[in-house]
């Protein structure tokens, strides 16, 4: 407490900025090296000695560079010093990489991987073990040719860097010299109509006095739709350069060589990125910010619930009076309009799918690299919403799955010729909308599930005794099972066992489900069905036991009104015969202790019919009360867990309606409550 | 930082802070059958209006249920069972004393909240183990103050396990 709970609050603000930041720079830096990965790969399957050269991968290199030493600065308010330590080394190793003085290939690009994996670590508060090795391994890669031709020592807009040619670099670099005269940038900006003309005679000009090494379009159109050129020119004291391109509105800015960088006496932090986040015209908002206005916007709905039942109460009392009539209609109208504001503010949680996708493109094309596969990775989908809290939680079962179909799917290029299969292998993530929800498929064309292999796996630990009859597409199901693994051997890749089970624990966790298809000799689909965000949903509202409960439509296969001689009972389970089949019936009062004691043996009259076709219950109630749009909401720590809850939510009258999560049930809460 | 007393009609809502800097730790006072008992202000968000809460299925027996509170769903917990102690009469006046547990808020039921008063070190004195006490983890000692005596009450214990809380009282689940 010595602290005060002032201090601490802002030590926590400061933190979740630094973090929001810095894993804003972390997806970037993902993104920038799957880049670089199929740049790579596209090198060497052009026949070149695997170094992609060219502007394209200087621009790359040019942003990760950036990216890594806003990282740096920003580290370095944080009290410990290993983050911008390391982002040090690193941005020493990028500048000979955009230098040109090291050139990017597979073992260089691994090694970057390593350290902005690291980076990840430490930034998430976790200890990185290697990081000494790391570092020292970065630092070895500086050691290089001191005769490399160096401009990377002035201060240039990397555009511009990235547009010069080797012999242009040359030159420069020659200028720059002590006693060469120095360098200077001339920007410029010419009428569309006639830049070329213009542009010609102002060469023209430069050349008869000096050496104009370099004009390089910039590409971009100032206000006044003029051109903007700049010309890189050396030879000529500044005065007179200023003089001959005045009459075209030149600037003219000196070149420098940027002084020795000392540890700590560092730019501003961010001072390097032109990444103008005006550009993207988006904001980051802390969730917890989102959180709060959703609050808010529910009980604004609550506050005009309230309003709109005295309004009923009185519109009953006085019927024909047209005042209390108005005064209805826009209860009403406002009640529509709130509930549109809280469907908005739901919808400000949506994020697409994209930067979750690039981030697992990297590592799959990484992993690919290191098991020596050939595999492209095809998104499809990307702009796909999921509300936020969902992707954070789908990253790692969509990695294992990947890693999985990469590891036990894909086989090597030759057994592919051989079957007649291409020989890059394709793994595909496909998301898209369905019936109010999202379904992402993780598939690949590879080898298939051989369903013989998991038979004898089973068998083998005892799963299945042998001979058992089991059908295919329950052996197929067997996969998501604990302890499993039809891998003849640990693999480096995935592991043993691969932790399927955990998948699907996790896409469930979720409110979601996770199914498979496969063909033996033509590969596997996992197909993922998630909502699209957790907390509103259309729900069925029923009462039951003196209680009311909202059960989500998305759940809800059928309303039935029971039948008396359908039902039966063996004692301790109602049944139910559905014309689809036999149907358990569970009674919802018989969960809670209720006000009015239910009888159980009172016949059961209403059900809602939830679960799949063959896997069915039938959720007994007294009633349906209507169906609406409710704002799910977590309920504490120590009920989160409890079964079939999905949480709980107000319907305008203060008081909680627990929301039902009827999958729970079927998963075998069911059985217990029965049977209470 | 001051606390308005507590009105019939809704919830006060009380400053930050229990302990001034150099000071005695304030405490929140309420009554359980008669009993005063204390919590430290410092763990104490606000005081609310006590509305029956909706029960959930297969929660601990403690926990009568939960009700929204300011847009949030608060768990209820019946403080006397808790305690060990008898349990409320349907309909008798409660009050909701709402603390932080976690990054969450629960509700306690008590029947009644007296006030705030300041308790110094040398106000307080061990339980006397002759008092038998049920729960006895859950108190941090006492205040005899007056000829009465005031219970003074460790909030992580009692929003801890029930199981916990038992066992570490020496009574058997």
């Amino acid at each position: 407490m010595a602290e005060g709970r002032a201090g601490r609050r802002d030590r926590d603000r400061q933190r979740r900025q630094f973090l929001d930041e810095a894993e804003e720079i972390l997806d970037g830096l993902s993104a920038d090296l799957g880049v670089l990965e199929k740049q790579l790969a596209d090198a060497v399957a052009g026949g070149q000695a695997g170094s992609p050269g060219g502007a394209g991968s200087q621009a790359v290199i040019n942003r990760i560079f950036r990216r890594v030493h806003s990282l740096k600065g920003l580290s370095g308010l944080q009290d410990d010093a290993t983050i911008p330590g390391l982002a040090h080394d690193l941005e020493e190793t990028l500048d000979r990489l955009r230098s040109g003085a090291s050139r990017l290939d597979g073992a260089r690009l691994d090694l970057l991987h390593r350290a902005v994996d690291a980076l990840g670590v430490l930034v998430r508060g976790g200890g990185a073990a290697d990081i000494d090795t790391l570092r020292a391994s970065l630092r070895r890669e500086q050691e290089g040719d001191p005769e490399a031709p160096s401009i990377d020592g002035i201060e240039l807009d990397d555009e511009v860097r990235a547009a010069l040619s080797a012999h242009e670099e040359q030159r420069l670099a020659l200028a720059m010299r002590p006693g060469g005269g120095g360098g200077f940038l001339v920007r410029l900006a010419l009428e569309a109509g006639s830049f070329d003309r213009t542009l010609r005679r102002l060469i023209g000009r430069l050349e008869r006095e000096s050496e104009v090494i370099s004009t390089v379009p910039s590409g971009a159109v100032d206000p006044q739709g003029r051109l903007q050129f700049i010309l890189i020119v050396a030879g000529l004291p500044r005065e007179r350069l200023e003089r001959v391109v005045r009459r075209q509105g030149g600037v003219v800015q000196a070149l420098r060589r940027r002084t020795a960088e000392r540890p700590g006496a560092d730019a501003a932090p961010g001072a390097e990125s032109d990444d103008l986040a005006g550009v993207s015209g988006s904001l980051r908002v802390a969730v917890e910010r989102l959180d709060d206005l959703l609050a808010q916007t529910g009980d604004l709905s609550i506050a005009a619930a309230a309003l709109e039942r005295s309004v009923h109460a009185l519109q009953h009392e006085r019927p024909d009076d047209r005042h209390v009539r108005e005064v209805g209609r826009q209860a009403r109208a406002l009640m529509g309009r709130l509930r549109s504001l809280q469907r908005s503010t739901i919808g400000v949680r949506l994020v697409p799918l994209e930067a979750l996708f690039t981030r697992l493109a990297r590592q799959v094309a990484r992993t690919a690299r290191l098991a020596s596969k050939e595999v492209d990775l095809l998104t499809l989908g990307a702009d796909t919403e999921l509300d936020k809290t969902l992707i954070d939680q789908l990253g790692s079962p969509l990695l294992l799955l990947l890693l999985n179909g990469l590891d036990h799917g894909v086989e090597s290029a030759e057994e592919r010729l051989a079957a007649g299969k291409p020989r890059r292998a394709r793994l595909v993530l496909n998301a898209f909308r369905r019936a109010g929800r999202v379904v992402i498929e993780v598939s690949d064309d590879g080898r298939g599930i051989h369903l013989a292999a998991v038979r004898r796996a089973a068998e083998s630990t005892g799963r299945l005794v042998a001979d058992q009859p089991m059908s295919d597409a329950d052996l197929m199901n067997l996969i998501f099972e604990p302890g499993l693994s039809t891998a003849p051997r640990v693999s480096q890749v995935s592991g043993r066992g691969v932790g399927l089970d955990a998948v699907r624990r996790a896409i469930r966790f979720l409110k979601g489900s996770i199914e498979l298809r496969s063909i033996e000799g033509r590969g596997t689909t996992f197909t993922l069905d998630v909502p699209i965000s957790l907390t509103l949903v259309q729900a069925l509202i029923v009462h039951a036991g003196g209680w009311r409960f909202a059960i989500p439509m998305a759940s809800i296969r059928e309303h039935l009104t029971l039948q008396p001689s359908l039902c039966s009972s063996d004692g301790a389970r109602e049944s139910y015969q559905h014309r689809g089949g036999r149907v358990p019936l569970m009674r919802l009062s018989a969960l809670l202790p209720s006000p009015a004691v239910s009888a159980a043996s009172e016949a059961a009259r209403y059900a809602v019919l939830t679960g799949s076709p063959g896997r069915g219950l039938g959720i007994v109630v007294d009633g349906f009360l209507g169906q609406r749009e409710v704002v799910i909401k977590p309920i504490g720590r120590r009920l989160r867990d409890l079964p079939g809850l999905a949480g709980a939510t107000d319907l305008g009258d203060a008081t909680a309606v627990l929301v039902l999560d009827p999958e729970d049930f079927l998963r075998g809460g069911a059985g217990e409550h029965a049977a209470a | 930082m001051s606390m308005r007393p507590p009105d019939e009609a809704g919830s006060s809502v009380v400053g930050a802070g229990g302990a001034r800097p150099g000071g005695p730790e304030r405490f929140l006072i309420f009554m359980l059958e008669s009993q005063e008992y204390a919590l430290p202000l410092d763990a104490v968000v606000e005081v609310a209006a006590y509305r029956r809460p909706t029960p959930v299925p297969g929660a601990d027996a403690a926990v009568e249920g939960i009700t929204p509170l300011r847009g949030r769903m608060l768990t209820v917990i019946d403080t006397r069972r808790r305690l060990g102690l008898v349990a409320r009469r349907g309909g008798a006046p409660a009050k909701l004393i709402v603390v932080r547990e976690a990054e969450e808020l629960v509700g306690l039921v008590v029947d009644a909240v007296i006030r705030v008063a300041p308790v110094t070190d040398d106000d307080r004195s061990p339980i006397p183990a002759s008092l038998g006490l049920p729960r006895s983890a859950a108190y941090r000692g006492m205040v005899s103050r007056d000829g009465r005596c005031l219970l003074l009450i460790d909030p992580e214990a009692l929003l801890g396990g029930e199981q916990d809380l038992q066992a570490a009282s020496g009574e058997r689940a």
